[in-house]
């Protein structure tokens, strides 16, 4: 009796792994979905949460009731580093969306390894896309293209989506005050202004406010360095331009903004590794350096204490023609969905970077405007004249640049940043070796990865 | 066939059918991994890549990882949190069984209180903590507020940055007087640093009542009869413990130090709740917060993140075998 319930027991348990094994596999085989009206599911993961999450559901509502072929599904993935992790488990799995947002770092791997379809290829199919592709900034197209390996020609693999530039944020009412009528241009008025603005009240041992503070990572130091119109790696040579004498001096640049002292003694500014738009609102320091995706967080941290603008970043002297960082991501379509899939992808991806859409995605979320004609619709240009700031930035996207796009950015990444680090914690550390370390390193990594 | 036979065949045959299921899981999810990942180690494949891309290039993974600035880092931070975490929380927890051990009134409430952090999620407990070590407005500072303002009337206005401290503990302690000493020893004698030291404090106060409860249980099985001879022999109280409690207790400590050691080295939730990016000066970033950094976010090195965990794999195998040769010896097991 006792051994034959035992076996019935077996049975069960291996009847049941049986039916979760074969539930498994035909999960698997799914065919591509349509809705009950016949409609083509085009699934599209992203990272856009909150507000900005919720304007681009709006997008894709309007983009699902223009046609009746395609209905788009937006997935939020939580946050970018979420999506990237789904993203890969997803492509070894074959259950990957059909299209998604992508970091030009995420990008260089997917179509590296052939998970891709370039937009190029529906481009060469659409004679009247290719008519607009031009109005698209220059630096976004360029940040979107990339050689194909097989037939050495560079091509568009991605388009823009939500980008943001760097941008200098200065806290007007005290800069009018100080008896400024327009923002520093060069390094030298820069640090003027971080020097009047830093305020030390008498017996204490630390500034009541600085003038600056920035956060030790590599953005911090690359966008000085494009503020000196160089930059930190040929992407084309692979060759890193870490110590040449620009660079040297955007370092030392960098580090006197914030270990500096004014006259009267009190140093001018200091290192964070927290965002800085709760010290800007708190009115502890005057000015700060940062990305264009800070918009939202500074109006809500600065309120109704003072004005705020956002201004393009110095350049090292009147002479220099200083470039500004871009960054943010771009819109991926994966090469194997049925080409259906693909091709509804395609439909809202163009949708997504129309004029009208992505003016109304800039006057939403502050992120740049994809298209250049963007500016002439209504929506924009009205909100461009009351939003000095807004229209700051952008004017700065003619010259703005991007990061190299290797496979191996990331150590990059990590190495520069914490020698970008030790170089501002430490008011001795000799500028020119740290930097001459750190290019022996980057060579040591490109060397592995190659 | 004869019935013997017969009989042994389906009695084999039924073991294999109950064993079944944990086979194909652990094979599965454990064994296949374990293989696989060690084959991984000695090759140069990244994520995504086609696996006939991958060239074998024997321990040169291991190799790039114990040369790398990045991983010796930390590697010395989760050794800093093992020798300030280990230690304190097995003292401590054995402080408390002791206590617990007692007559002493409400025990049961107790009991329960300390050990309800450790069923607590390391998530819960890493967000409340990072309220508490807040600069403005964490418990931390309001309380070292009180003692020092308070307490020793000194009007300091200073804060301590808890998680956002690179400095050691004793270099903060004995600022200016320790010494400078070459070869990476002022390293050592600076202690961990501060966020590093607010992680080890927030795993001790939630390990503490596992431990306690583990030893609670040792405790309870020494023998009453030893204790009444020996205060008839006069022995008093500290004689005791250390005569019958500690030598006693032995096996238990043993299992404790082993588990808790191997438990601190994989340690890695909390300095990824509570400090993601790392810590200031990477002083809180763990090795496993490094083998997921390397091996699952930025350029996926899927090979040298398996070799970092054959590394500390080894690392553990080699401190336990030592532990065992050094104390294995000295546990007394039974009376």
């Amino acid at each position: 009796m006792l051994r034959q319930r035992y076996l019935i027991a077996a049975i069960a348990t291996l009847l049941l792994l049986g039916v979760a094994l074969i539930s498994a596999c035909t999960q698997g085989n799914a065919e591509p979905g349509k809705t009950a009206d016949g409609r083509i599911v085009v699934e599209f993961w992203h990272a856009m949460g909150k507000s900005q999450g919720e304007e681009l559901m709006d997008i894709i509502d309007q983009f699902n009731h223009s046609q009746d072929t395609y209905r788009v599904e937006g997935i939020y993935q939580g946050n970018y580093n979420s999506l990237s992790q789904k993203l890969i488990a997803s492509l070894y799995a074959k259950r990957n969306p059909a299209a998604s947002q992508a970091y030009p770092g995420w990008s260089t791997r997917f179509y590296r390894y052939d998970f891709l379809t370039p937009v190029q290829d529906f481009i060469d199919n659409d004679p009247e896309f290719a008519k607009v592709l031009p109005d698209y900034w220059p630096v976004m197209i360029a940040e979107n293209s990339m050689k194909n390996l097989k037939t050495g020609q560079s091509e568009i693999v991605t388009l823009p989506f939500n980008k943001s530039v760097y941008v200098l944020y200065v806290n007007q009412t005290l800069m009018e005050e100080l008896g400024w009528d327009e923002p520093p241009h060069t390094w030298d008025e820069f640090m003027q202004l971080a020097e009047e603005m830093t305020v030390l009240p008498e017996g204490a041992d630390k500034p009541e406010r600085y003038g600056f503070a920035t956060r030790p990572y590599i953005e911090d130091f690359t966008v000085q360095l494009m503020s000196a119109g160089s930059q930190l790696m040929n992407e084309e040579t692979s060759e890193a331009l870490l110590t040449s004498p620009l660079s040297i001096e955007a370092m030392e640049f960098l580090r006197d903004l914030v270990g500096g002292t004014n006259e009267g003694g009190a140093r001018v500014g200091y290192v964070e590794t927290a965002y800085l738009n709760s010290v800007f609102g708190s009115e502890r320091i005057g000015m700060y350096i940062g990305s264009t995706a800070s918009f939202t967080y500074n109006d809500r941290a600065v309120g109704n204490k003072f004005i705020w603008r956002a201004y393009e970043i110095p350049s090292r002297n009147e002479s220099t023609e200083g470039h500004t960082l871009m960054q943010g991501t771009n819109i991926a379509i994966y090469n194997n969905q049925p080409e259906e899939v693909q091709q509804g992808a395609w439909e809202f991806l163009k949708f997504l970077t129309s004029p009208e859409i992505t003016a109304q995605w800039a006057q939403a979320t502050g992120y740049m405007p994809v298209r250049q004609s963007a500016l002439d619709v209504p929506l924009l240009s009205e909100h461009l004249e009351r939003d000095i700031s807004f229209a700051n930035a952008i004017a700065t996207l003619p010259h703005a640049t991007f990061e190299p796009r290797v496979l191996y950015w990331e150590s990059v990444r990590s190495n520069v940043s914490r020698t970008v680090e030790s170089i501002l914690q430490s008011s001795d550390l000799d500028i020119k070796k740290a930097l001459i370390d750190l290019e022996e390193e980057i060579k040591s990594i490109q060397a592995s990865a190659e | 066939m004869t019935t013997a036979s017969r009989k042994r065949l389906t009695e084999t045959l039924e073991a294999w059918m109950y064993l079944a299921p944990a086979t194909i899981i652990l094979t599965t999810f454990w064994f296949l991994p374990v293989i696989v990942s060690f084959a991984m180690s000695f090759g140069n494949i990244t994520a995504l890549q086609p696996i006939d891309e991958m060239k074998f290039v024997g321990l040169q993974q291991y190799g790039d990882a114990l040369g790398n600035s990045g991983f010796r880092q930390t590697l010395w931070n989760t050794v800093n949190y093992v020798i300030y975490s280990v230690p304190a929380t097995l003292i401590l927890a054995l402080l408390a069984a002791l206590l617990l051990n007692t007559q002493i009134k409400g025990r049961g409430f107790f009991r329960t209180a300390f050990f309800l952090p450790y069923i607590t999620t390391w998530v819960a407990i890493s967000i409340v903590f990072k309220y508490l070590f807040h600069r403005e407005y964490g418990l931390g500072n309001w309380l070292l507020a009180i003692i020092s303002n308070d307490l020793f009337g000194l009007e300091t206005t200073w804060r301590l940055e808890w998680l956002s401290e690179s400095a050691g503990i004793w270099e903060l302690i004995f600022r200016g007087s320790v010494p400078a000493l070459p070869l990476g020893f002022d390293n050592i004698i600076a202690g961990p640093s501060l966020s590093l030291f607010s992680i080890v404090l927030t795993a001790i106060w939630r390990d503490i009542g596992y431990f306690m409860v583990i030893f609670l249980a040792g405790l309870q099985n020494i023998d009453k009869s030893l204790y009444e001879a020996a205060s008839i022999d006069g022995a008093g109280p500290i004689e005791q413990f250390k005569s019958i409690t500690f030598p006693l207790l032995s096996p238990v400590t043993f299992f404790l130090l082993i588990i808790s050691m191997i438990g601190a080295f994989k340690v890695f939730v909390p300095m990824f709740m509570m400090t993601p990016m790392g810590g200031p000066d990477n002083t809180t970033t763990s090795l496993v917060m490094y083998l997921y950094e390397e091996g699952f976010t930025g350029e996926w090195k899927l090979s040298y993140a398996a070799a970092v965990a054959y590394i500390l794999t080894i690392i553990i195998l080699l401190l336990t075998l030592v532990q065992n040769l050094l104390f294995g010896r000295k546990v007394e097991y039974g009376q």
